[in-house]
């Protein structure tokens, strides 16, 4: 099955979620309305002819400043019945609640925790939502492009 | 009616049986575990940070650092990444050579987790025999790429430089003596009772919670999934090489022993086939944007000296997009999923290391075990907090 049939299909199930897809590297990227993220998820792990077990990864991304929608989420999932793999994004601005997929997959607790700590990203329904692997005091959201690179306290003496 | 509390125990990131700095809160009965909460990020360097104000070439020698005990599999993963993005096709012998390297790391990283994973369970004398041998391999790590553990060796479109004259004859060497080795690791604790009791039925993983908390490597073949990165997306001409991918059957500690020593097995078969086959050509892609001009044309011809310089200051321009690539690492399967905006950094690394999500099924693992199986199982996982903590 080709990857236009499987959006087609994709399509089909939920025509309003379905933002647009994209083929590049031979990897197919769909675009999807993060609030259907979760019912979106649950048919592509459970269903046929998809079947996608196993959630790989899942980025936080920051597009810029200036970018309108802000900040991204990649899901990258993979089917290990039947051996492909595809990649989920969802985009949105500062601040709006993201429902957390670590209930379809496990694999995702920790990646929303981080993607939280590095973004701000907000997630609900997370069962742990709290820094990982950031010193539990830091302020600041370090992997936004706003942030410095060097931190806001590099000329500081460390305080032990 | 008592209530029952719990006693929190910390295995405190300093710890010589923890493999790095990893924290462990302990919530115990007696004996017997009932949540177990990992801390991480002791180790955290910010490296996809720094990866964006880096050329891709730049970012090389932080891939070394991720995974310390496997530095030329990560270079091969984002090497690959980067090629992916670009395009381009890397000559069959710089693939080859890039195997036979991959291969021989695996096997340099899978004697230390087998020596120190038998040391935290007390066996000692393992880990002088495993290092033994470990000596060999890194050795000819070093002649090749100049540093034991950070080699730095693999680069966009092919290798840094070729491989000296008596590498394949040194790689021979070892390959021939190699597997009796092995079987020398084997007659200390393959079938010894202390092993099997320490080992057998602890920690084990099912093959639904392996899938649903993303574990990959050695960790999800031991729990029954037949799933390799070499054989199933298969890169750099491992479709040439004819190996055998084991599985077990169980999931505990010592379906995970099993297969990682059958793993060495099949490394040195895959070496020998590479070295065999190994032709001869190029080492670096005809790619004019990636590939430095020879040295001779940079002192005596402008157009050279200019493309030399701009490769050297600026890097290379890549398309727009996003692609994501994962390799067969010692660990499991590492990715990087680069993001890009078509300048010559990139707009976002993000580096999917396997040891995170092998760690994040440990809570799971060690559930209603004992103490004491909870270091057995840290060395079954076999983690590096250098890639958790990125």
């Amino acid at each position: 099955m080709d990857y236009h049939e499987m959006v087609d299909l994709i399509k089909e199930r939920f025509p309003e979620a379905i933002l647009g897809y994209k083929i590049f590297r031979g990897e197919l990227t769909i675009e999807v309305d993060y609030r259907e993220i979760v019912p979106v998820c649950t048919f592509l792990k459970e269903e046929e002819p998809f079947r996608m077990e196993v959630l790989t990864d899942l980025a936080g991304l920051d597009y810029g400043v200036e970018a309108s929608p802000r900040f991204g989420i990649a899901y990258l999932l993979t089917s290990v019945e039947h051996i492909f793999r595809m990649r989920v994004k969802i985009s949105f601005e500062e601040g709006t609640e993201i429902p957390s997929v670590s209930g379809i997959w496990k694999s995702a607790e920790w990646p929303e925790r981080e993607a939280w700590e590095m973004f701000g990203i907000q997630f609900v329904n997370h069962p742990d939502l709290r820094k990982l692997l950031l010193p539990d005091d830091m302020k600041g959201y370090p992997l936004r492009k706003d942030f410095p690179t060097k931190g806001y306290h590099f000329e500081e003496p460390f305080r032990v | 009616m008592a209530e029952t509390r719990y006693m929190t125990v910390n295995m405190g990131p300093q710890h010589p049986a923890t493999h790095g700095v990893l924290r462990l809160l302990l919530e115990l009965d007696g004996e017997y575990i009932v949540k177990t909460t990992p801390i991480i990020g002791h180790l955290h360097r910010g490296v996809e940070k720094l990866a964006e104000e880096r050329t891709y070439h730049q970012f090389i020698p932080f891939t070394d650092r991720l995974d310390y005990t496997a530095g030329m599999n990560n270079n091969l993963a984002y090497v690959m990444a980067v090629e992916k993005l670009l395009g381009i096709e890397v000559p069959k012998r710089a693939q080859y050579i890039r195997v036979a390297l991959a291969e021989l790391q695996r096997i340099a990283a899978h004697l230390i987790w087998l020596g120190t994973h038998a040391l935290d369970i007390g066996a000692m004398t393992v880990l002088f025999y495993t290092f033994r041998e470990r000596e060999t391999v890194i050795n000819i790590l070093e002649h090749v790429s100049g540093a034991r553990l950070t080699p730095s060796y693999m680069r966009v479109g092919g290798l840094a430089a070729d491989v000296p004259d008596n590498f394949e004859t040194l790689v021979m060497d070892f390959v021939e003596k190699f597997p009796e080795c092995i079987d020398g690791y084997e007659t200390l604790l393959t079938k010894n009772p202390i092993w099997l009791q320490r080992t057998k039925g602890i920690g084990i993983l099912s093959k639904e919670d392996a899938l649903n908390y993303g574990v990959t490597g050695p960790v999800l073949r031991g729990s029954g999934v037949k799933w390799d990165i070499r054989k199933q997306f298969p890169y750099s001409s491992y479709e040439d090489f004819d190996f055998e991918v084991p599985v077990g059957t169980v999931g505990d500690v010592y379906d995970r022993y099993l297969v990682r020593l059958e793993e060495m097995r099949q490394s040195t078969r895959i070496i020998k086939q590479v070295i065999t086959n190994m032709p001869s050509g190029e080492i670096m892609a005809d790619d004019p944007k990636v590939s430095l001009p020879p040295k001779d044309k940079v002192y005596n011809d402008i157009d050279a000296l200019i493309r030399h310089f701009k490769i050297e200051s600026s890097g290379f321009e890549v398309p727009e997009g996003e692609v994501f690539f994962s390799a067969e690492n010692p660990k499991g399967e590492l990715g990087f999923y680069l993001v890009s905006d078509g300048s010559n950094m990139p707009a976002r690394i993000k580096i999917r290391n396997p040891s995170y999500y092998n760690l994040a099924a440990l809570p799971k693992m060690i559930e209603g075990s004992l103490i004491a199986d909870v270091v057995t199982v840290i060395g079954s996982i076999d983690i590096v907090l250098g890639e958790i903590d990125k």
